[in-house]
């Protein structure tokens, strides 16, 4: 492997450090009310939650005790 | 004109669907927001590949699709969260999910159909495309399309978001890891046969690879330990501007005289054209091979009067 390999891999590896750090930072309550609560139901009325998907950028609905008749 | 009213109306529904939110919504990130007009800079963008590009446009259509509807859906979840019925929500959520990874799957199966059947029209690619998907995606949700409120019937209690939701997203993950697997045979086969595809097309397929990627790795977190991750929006933002990089890339490069001539060389599979174009492939020779062991320009050294460009 080059040394110019290992810089950009090196690189690659500072970024992803950095922006998982500045996420951590950002979102520190709720990194720490994910990892102690178990179940979302412990959290806070009100704050934030986690879409838990990259790709709906919305968290799920509370569900309703009953389905809907219809 | 079309590409700019349609651009307007998206930043319209984005930006409404973010003020709706902040009266009603409170608990959402501001990332999620981030996301959304990220999403709405992409559809411009993808607007204004598709404006240019011929060959590779049915690839830009199906992403503009996929930035869409997701749009489309989080407006909608906001509108049926103020005057819909607030019961019905879990179905809308589910339909949601199911939905976006259909686009998801599609988008990429139908890039790699037309990586490896270069002869069949889009018509045809299309069909192929769907013949491959939809069994896949039917078998995966096959209980909530046959009954919508299937989360109630796991037994779950529904106090417990985390178990409530635990079967949508084992299945969710089934479509997605099949997604992984048609990256892996994208890039397999580039790698193997190498021949020609549209410039950054691969890097557009490495946004997907990641996207998929962290999809798995929340999916996979949440059906094994209970942790649940709360940075899935950090890293979709990240996938999106790295998205949007390359469609940038790709708009200059085809806007541009000198693109242009090389798109129609490397589509035209002529033996003496480098066949190794991308973002991606560049990065890995640049760092881990000797360019000039294997050349590094675009048209490869052939004995001199050989060559005879095809326009």
């Amino acid at each position: 492997m080059k040394k110019k390999g290992l810089i950009a891999l090196m690189l690659v590896a500072v970024y992803v450090l950095s922006f998982g750090g500045y996420a951590l930072t950002v979102e520190t309550s709720a990194v720490k009310d994910t990892l102690e609560v178990v179940s979302l139901q412990g959290a806070d009325p009100g704050s934030p939650v986690s879409p838990l998907t990259t790709i709906i950028p919305y968290p799920p609905p509370p569900p309703p005790p009953q389905p809907p008749s219809k | 004109m079309f590409k700019y009213l349609l651009t307007a109306l998206v930043t319209l529904l984005v930006g409404a669907t973010i003020y709706l939110n902040s009266l009603v919504y409170p608990e959402l990130q501001p990332i999620t927001h981030i996301n959304l007009v990220l999403y709405a800079g992409l559809i411009f963008l993808s607007l204004q590949v598709i404006s240019k590009d011929s060959h590779y446009r049915s690839i830009f259509i199906n992403l503009t699709l996929f930035f869409l509807i997701n749009i489309v859906q989080s407006t909608a979840f906001t509108l049926n969260r103020i005057f819909g019925d607030v019961d019905s929500s879990v179905q809308y959520y589910v339909r949601w999910v199911m939905f976006m990874n259909l686009t998801v799957l599609f988008t990429v199966v139908f890039v790699v159909c037309k990586y490896r059947l270069v002869q069949k029209k889009t018509l045809s690619l299309y069909m192929i495309t769907a013949g491959i998907v939809l069994p896949i995606w039917l078998l995966s949700y096959l209980p909530f399309l046959t009954n919508i409120n299937y989360l109630y019937t796991t037994g779950n209690p529904t106090g417990d978001y985390y178990q409530f939701y635990k079967p949508l997203f084992s299945r969710s993950m089934l479509i997605d890891l099949a997604a992984l697997v048609a990256i892996g045979v994208f890039f397999y086969a580039k790698l193997r046969h190498d021949h020609a595809f549209g410039y950054y097309l691969d890097t557009l397929m490495f946004g997907f690879l990641l996207l998929v990627s962290f999809e798995i790795l929340h999916q996979f977190s949440h059906i094994t330990n209970r942790l649940l991750f709360n940075l899935g929006q950090y890293a979709t933002c990240m996938v999106l501007i790295f998205m949007g990089f390359s469609l940038v890339l790709r708009y200059r490069f085809i806007s541009g005289h000198a693109g242009a001539f090389y798109e129609s060389q490397i589509l035209s599979d002529s033996p003496f054209v480098d066949h190794r174009p991308g973002l991606f492939d560049r990065f890995i020779r640049w760092n881990f091979f000797n360019t000039k062991a294997i050349k590094k320009g675009i048209f490869l050294e052939v004995p001199k009067g050989e060559y005879r460009p095809k326009i």
